[in-house]
């Protein structure tokens, strides 16, 4: 564009398109009074970044863990067992880290007991307990394979979204 | 950035480890088990089956003894099942494969099973072959059957499906292995039979 100005006029064009340097003994003045006023010359963080990336990784994956909105969500699965005899039922397993507190049944009429558990997608062995004491297998569902402390358990599956 | 994320993943599992088993498990469990769920940790094996087997042996007040016997052998066996399937599978396969092993399944049939479904998950397939045989079906007809019904497409559905009928159908009288073997030819298009019932004895 400054080539078709007027030469007269293309020192001044070519005056106003240089930034202009900055006066040293302006910007000395600039920068002490903004030490007087508590600016930081720089921000610079106390701690490492890799440390800082690392923290935040531990934190992503905690998030993660916590809340897998990701993957496929809980549904809703019924257990029911007649009992007649029991004064309490509960349900232990891989879903509830084999708790007996956890997962109280509820008594519906007589003799059947109930409960509905959350579970996402995957595999879960489990078993009722009657009273604290008596083991008792879920006859409705197939049986676990593995029977290592005397008690036998059963399985449930929840297939996922896209099966 | 990744080796800090692995590396976050192994601290956050190894911290929700222990405190999962500190808040609930005996100090003589906990000092039974330690070095077996270590030892897995560090061989990149998943330890949430070993941790809920410690757990179960808790609930079902077994000895620390019988705890550290079955967490060994539930390792070993996921070990084994890691071997069949390569460093790739899911914690749900090595599950699944420790479980179907514990059944009577062979490395052999893992491997079968797992190539029968080149590239998708077959932790399913696996399962149902298990809860055959947990049904009565011979571990080589289970095997067999479901191959069957992977070679023709079935779906983690279908493979359900086959699990279910199986199911009924010994529970109605039918002998497992012909009810498996049934359901897997109706299941997979070939042409279906007349399933023999066996009359349950009255008394």
């Amino acid at each position: 564009m400054a080539d078709d100005l007027p030469p007269e006029l293309e020192a001044f064009v070519t005056g106003l398109r240089t930034t202009p340097s900055a006066n040293a003994a302006l910007r000395e003045r600039v920068l002490a009074s903004a030490r007087g006023l508590g600016v930081p010359r720089r921000s610079r963080l106390p701690v490492p970044r890799s440390l800082l990336i690392g923290l935040a990784a531990v934190l992503a994956v905690l998030v993660l863990r916590r809340h897998p909105e990701g993957r496929d969500p809980a549904r809703p699965v019924p257990f029911v067992l007649m009992a007649p005899k029991a004064g309490r039922v509960s349900i232990v397993g891989d879903f509830n880290d084999w708790d007996q507190a956890a997962t109280p049944l509820q008594r519906a009429g007589e003799h059947t007991w109930w409960v509905v558990v959350n579970l996402p997608p995957g595999r879960y062995r489990y078993s009722f307990v009657l009273d604290g004491t008596h083991w008792v297998a879920d006859p409705a569902a197939p049986r676990a394979a593995d029977n290592d402390f005397g008690a036998e358990s059963s399985v449930v599956t929840i297939l996922g979204k896209g099966s | 950035m990744a080796v800090y994320v692995v590396a976050a993943c192994s601290v956050t599992a190894a911290l929700s480890a222990q405190s999962r088993l500190e808040s609930r498990v005996p100090a003589p469990v906990l000092a039974a088990v330690g070095p077996t769920i270590d030892s897995a940790r560090a061989a990149g094996l998943p330890t949430g089956p070993l941790e809920d087997k410690v757990l179960e042996g808790v609930t079902k007040q077994a000895d620390a003894g019988r705890i550290a016997a079955a967490v060994r052998r539930l390792a070993g066996e996921l070990a084994a099942a890691r071997e069949a399937f390569g460093d790739r599978a899911t914690t749900r396969e090595l599950v699944a494969g420790a479980g179907g092993l514990r059944a009577g399944l062979t490395r052999g049939d893992l491997v079968r099973l797992r190539a029968a479904r080149p590239g998708q998950n077959t932790a399913l397939a696996l399962e149902v072959a298990t809860d055959l045989i947990t049904q009565g079906v011979p571990s080589d007809t289970a095997t067999r059957v479901v191959l069957k019904v992977l070679g023709a497409g079935a779906s983690d559905a279908d493979l359900e499906q086959l699990r279910m009928a199986v199911e009924r159908d010994i529970a109605g009288g039918v002998p497992a292995a012909v009810a498996a073997s049934v359901r897997a030819r109706v299941l997979s298009g070939s042409p279906a039979t007349t399933i023999p019932i066996t009359p349950r004895p009255q008394n």
